[in-house]
């Protein structure tokens, strides 16, 4: 058989019989010429060489009767999405060890004649692959490797660690249990042998592949001391002290301690810093917890790969917030972000998402609601409010878990048995109309500004019990040790206020922008003319690196309230220096040429890096900066975002999140036209419009010259 | 068991939401006060996560300062945790109690009380006590109820009208006792629209349910304030007295017994939904 890929029809006629699936798998692995792969980019996949946006809505084939699939299908591709996520859960296929059914004995368990009923309806498919997939019971693993003392997470006191779920109760399983891992192979050498032929390489639907872990630790990746303490984990954790440290002589000096070996290093169980210089051994467990989280991830991919399943987008999803270690994003490949409690952070995580992402991708389109549903449902009005909101603040692709009921899945669009709720339907619909009729994968988000995740100041918090006080319920280490009470110069109360407080003036004024961690945002970094970096006593020494490479770049670096002057072990550090020693106070001039970027080994320059004591003139400050305020409003409850095209056309998002209708004036230089995109009504204005938006509303107007 | 694994689709948004709002009242741990203290000397006190101002200074008897805490909180708090550092450690061991395989959520919730019980002491006290008793009537009671009375497979129903208007409303399946599937009227099209707050709709709803799902043990409507008086957090070993003759709620009873018990019970059945073990 050709390497050519096939196309859509051939792929229908070649996935006739299991036999042929295997032989299309060899073929495509076997041929001299290179398959046409599937890249990402910013503003979706690119297929082909034409960029693909992606608004998926899962269907979990298996709950279903196989002769409702094709009407469920239709009832999707009505709505206007053009993917269909597809979990494929372990547990269902698994019938015993080393059996497994994939439609023989049960026809609804027929992964390929679902993803060929949907590549005949010309919907693409995202691979959902786990291998922990946390909205199903028990995180869709075989009942006999949950309880798996072996494959069981534990805890900082050596038990088994416990998920406790609506469904019921079960053991957490670690990703890096090797007796997972042994098992985990057998599970995809049978998946892949099935699914290779389905990936777009092949002539296939499927475009992407995606990856989550058990959303990271089991949502406890801010409480550090609750798991993992696995032997396995642990090994990894010592390995990569070993990494990081190099002799041990290095470490002891830091920590304070006398190992003899990595092999004798133990994690902290519980937080017991009494001074700064106590913290590296607790702030290198939690980044290390970070860090495994997407280390597991890639660990996947890479078996993944092994097994061909290649040329398509591996997207992870990432921890919120997505903080951690230098490049981590972009050097291990896409990440979207994970469906965290959309409703009430939508805007947070659109940003993050926009500034830490490859391609972001994000479940604002809800399809529905997890039983129980503890915070209510929302109406389809908000729901469409909050999509909406997503994509104002920059995220650019759609993933919805699950837009058709099923066991404990509430108040979908589409119903178990294919009836709609017409409302829900029609609010996604409407949706999907405003991203096909403006094309909006055409549009880039105009931010010139990002304000960053200080990493020292979340994983302090974190490493200190401090990172949210609601959950879990009970955490000693904010009872009985401050932070605040460690000797430090910036308290981390008065960052926190810092970074709140510069979000709030910038809102105020009009500007938008982006949130990233500078690791995570590795060279997007550089598109940006200002980054605000909230500080306290002490930054990552990598963090720092990145920092000074964008001000050689041509930016402007604005900090405050604390001046680091420590790297995270708590030591002095040419890196640090050199970025914030050099520093102007705010009474100082703040300028900066973009574009002018220095030489390596140069001094950097003073104007571009301004130390901000107190935020009050952060607006001040952007708008010498020159960064740019196309539009700006009289109502400082109108939010206003614009989105550019590459024929100097224009998106105008104007949000009114308030319960009340809001009016305002909206200036500009020179004279527009706008075209309402979902209603196509159309007004011009020269200078100024004046606009009113109805209570939990956003109006996109098409602005051209 | 009430829930071994329930299966739930189809629940009207709204009718949802108001059954969530109803239900809140029902959590018998949140908000939760927690008083910290390192030998006897109190640290901190925290309601829902935020710390709080209190005269509370010293710890001699854990279950004593968590009764008296709990009174000074006059309902602000539905339970209170006094606990040292090695206590909290205690707890947090009990609360990874290890799963059996197949054990069910209220069999493995029961264990896991009994064991936080044994937890109790001069130093680490929870007060009130775990239970998985809430809503109007004890666990052991609608437990015991639906599966000495209902052991086959049968449905149980229950409407709530505010005013003329269906406020939420509950379709189950019982086998052997317990819940295995969860619906609404809304899983009925047009049945949203027919159902009335009368007997001739419950008969016409029974008629519908028996139909399409099989045979119905009990069906109730109920109005809205009626419910929120059983939901009060209190106990109740009655219907509020003549609700169904004075025509202020109408109920079909297929189960053996007094038709007011089958119907209490019908009500309180709903405060076990599996959301609420926690």
């Amino acid at each position: 058989m050709s390497a050519r890929g096939l196309s859509r029809r051939e792929f229908l006629l070649a996935l006739g019989g299991a036999g042929t699936v295997v032989a299309l798998g060899a073929g495509a692995n076997c041929g001299a010429a290179q398959p046409p792969v599937v890249g990402i980019t910013a503003s979706g996949l690119l297929i082909g060489g034409k960029t693909v946006p992606l608004y998926s809505a899962g269907l979990d084939y298996w709950s279903y009767d196989p002769s409702l699939w094709d009407t469920l299908l239709e009832r999707l591709s009505r709505i206007g999405i053009n993917t269909v996520g597809v979990s494929v859960p372990w547990s269902e296929h698994e019938l015993a060890p080393g059996q497994y059914d994939f439609g023989a004995l049960e026809a609804r368990r027929n992964v390929i004649r679902f993803i060929e009923l949907v590549a005949g309806r010309q919907l693409n498919v995202l691979l959902r692959l786990g291998p922990l997939l946390p909205s199903l019971a028990g995180c869709g693993i075989p009942a006999r490797l949950l309880f798996d003392q072996r494959v069981a997470a534990r805890t900082a006191r050596d038990t088994v660690a416990v998920a406790h779920t609506p469904d019921g109760q079960y053991p957490q399983p670690s990703l890096n249990s090797a007796a997972l891992l042994r098992e985990l192979t057998l599970w995809l050498d049978q998946l892949a042998l099935r699914l290779t032929p389905t990936l777009h390489p092949g002539g296939g639907p499927v475009v992407a592949v995606m990856l989550e872990s058990a959303l990271s630790f089991f949502g406890s990746l801010d409480y550090p001391y609750s798991t993992d303490y696995h032997p396995d984990t642990l090994a990894l954790y010592r390995s990569r002290l070993a990494e990081q440290y190099e002799s041990i002589d290095s470490l002891n000096r830091v920590y304070g301690a006398a190992y003899q070996s990595f092999e004798q290093v133990e994690p902290p169980r519980e937080f017991m810093a009494r001074r700064l210089d106590n913290l590296p051994a607790y702030l290198e467990w939690v980044a290390f917890r970070r860090w495994a989280d997407n280390h597991a991830l890639d660990r996947v991919a890479q078996m993944l790969a092994a097994r061909g399943i290649t040329g398509v987008p591996v997207i992870r999803k990432a921890p919120a917030p997505l903080s951690g270690g230098p490049g981590q994003q972009s050097a291990r490949g896409p990440s979207v972000i994970p469906a965290d409690n959309p409703r009430t952070r939508m805007k947070y995580v659109a940003r993050v998402s926009a500034g830490s992402c490859d391609y972001p991708l994000g479940s604002a389109l809800t399809g529905g609601e997890a039983f129980p549903a503890l915070e209510g449902i929302a109406s389809s009005a908000e729901n469409e409010f909050v999509a909406m909101m997503a994509l104002m603040y920059g995220v650019k692709g759609l993933d919805s878990r699950s837009m058709v009921e099923s066991n404990g899945w509430l108040v979908a669009p589409v119903r178990a048995d294919g009836r709609v709720r017409s409302d829900y339907f029609n609010a996604c619909r409407r949706v999907c109309r405003f991203l096909r009729e403006s094309h909006f994968e055409q549009f880039t988000r105009k931010v010139e500004a990002v304000v960053l995740n200080s990493r020292a100041l979340d994983t302090m918090l974190a490493a200190a019990g401090e990172a949210s006080a609601a959950c879990p319920p009970l955490s000693p280490e904010a009872a009985f040790i401050r932070l605040s009470e460690m000797g430090g110069k910036t308290s981390v109360h008065a960052c926190r206020l810092w970074s709140a407080q510069v979000e709030g003036l910038l809102a105020d004024t009009g500007f938008d922008w982006n949130r990233a961690t500078a690791g995570a945002a590795a060279d997007r970094l550089m598109r940006y003319k200002v980054a605000v970096l909230p500080s306290v006593d002490f930054i990552f020494s990598d963090e720092a690196a990145w920092l000074s490479e964008f001000v050689n770049c041509g930016g402007t670096l604005v900090y405050g309230p604390g001046r680091p002057a420590l790297n995270e072990r708590m030591e002095p550090d040419p890196r640090v220096d050199a970025l914030f020693s050099t520093a102007a106070e705010r009474a100082g001039r703040a300028g900066g040429v973009p574009g002018d970027s220095l030489q390596a080994g140069q001094a950097l320059p003073r104007e571009r890096v301004v130390r901000l004591e107190s935020p009050l003139k952060i607006g001040d400050l952007l708008k010498e900066l020159e960064v740019a305020l196309p539009f700006t409003r009289t109502n400082p409850r109108v939010e206003l975002s614009v989105h550019t095209h590459s024929s100097g056309r224009m998106l105008l998002f104007a949000a009114n999140s308030t319960g009340r209708a809001q009016r305002t004036d909206i200036f500009f230089q020179g004279r527009f036209d706008f075209r309402d995109v979902l209603e196509h009504s159309t007004f011009s204005g020269e200078g100024k419009i004046r606009i009113e938006i109805p209570a939990r509303r956003v109006q996109v107007w098409e602005v051209s010259a | 068991m009430i829930a071994r694994g329930m299966e739930i689709i189809d629940i009207e948004p709204a009718g949802y939401g108001n059954f969530l709002a109803l239900l809140e009242k029902l959590s018998p741990s949140r908000p939760r006060a927690v008083l910290w203290h390192e030998q006897g000397i109190v640290r901190q006190l925290t309601l829902g996560g935020e710390a709080l101002r209190l005269e509370v200074r010293s710890v001699r008897d854990a279950r004593q300062s968590a009764r008296q805490l709990f009174a000074m909180l006059r309902g602000k708090a539905k339970q209170v945790v006094v606990t040292d550092r090695q206590g909290y450690f205690r707890m947090c061991d009990t609360l990874n109690l290890t799963p059996l395989s197949g054990e069910e959520k209220y069999g493995y919730q029961s264990r896991l009380n009994e064991e936080l019980r044994t937890l109790a002491g001069e130093s680490f006290a929870i007060y009130p006590q775990p239970t998985l008793d809430r809503g109007p009537l004890d666990y052991g009671q609608v437990s015991g109820f639906f599966s000495g009375h209902a052991a086959g497979s049968s449905h149980v129903i229950l409407g709530v009208f505010d005013r003329r208007e269906l406020y939420f409303s509950f379709v189950v399946r019982l086998s052997g006792g317990q819940v295995e599937w969860a619906s609404s009227f809304d899983h009925w099209p047009a049945m949203i629209g027919e159902v009335e707050f009368s007997a001739e709709s419950l008969e016409a709803v029974v008629r519908r349910v028996e139909q399409s799902l099989g045979a119905v043990a009990c069906a109730l409507l109920l109005a809205r304030s009626d419910m929120e008086r059983l939901f009060d957090g209190q106990r109740h070993d009655s219907l509020p007295v003549s609700l169904i003759v004075g025509s202020r709620a109408f109920g079909i009873s297929y189960l053996p017994g007094v038709a007011e018990r089958a119907f209490l019970n019908t009500a309180g059945l709903f405060a076990y939904a599996p959301v609420f073990v926690e």
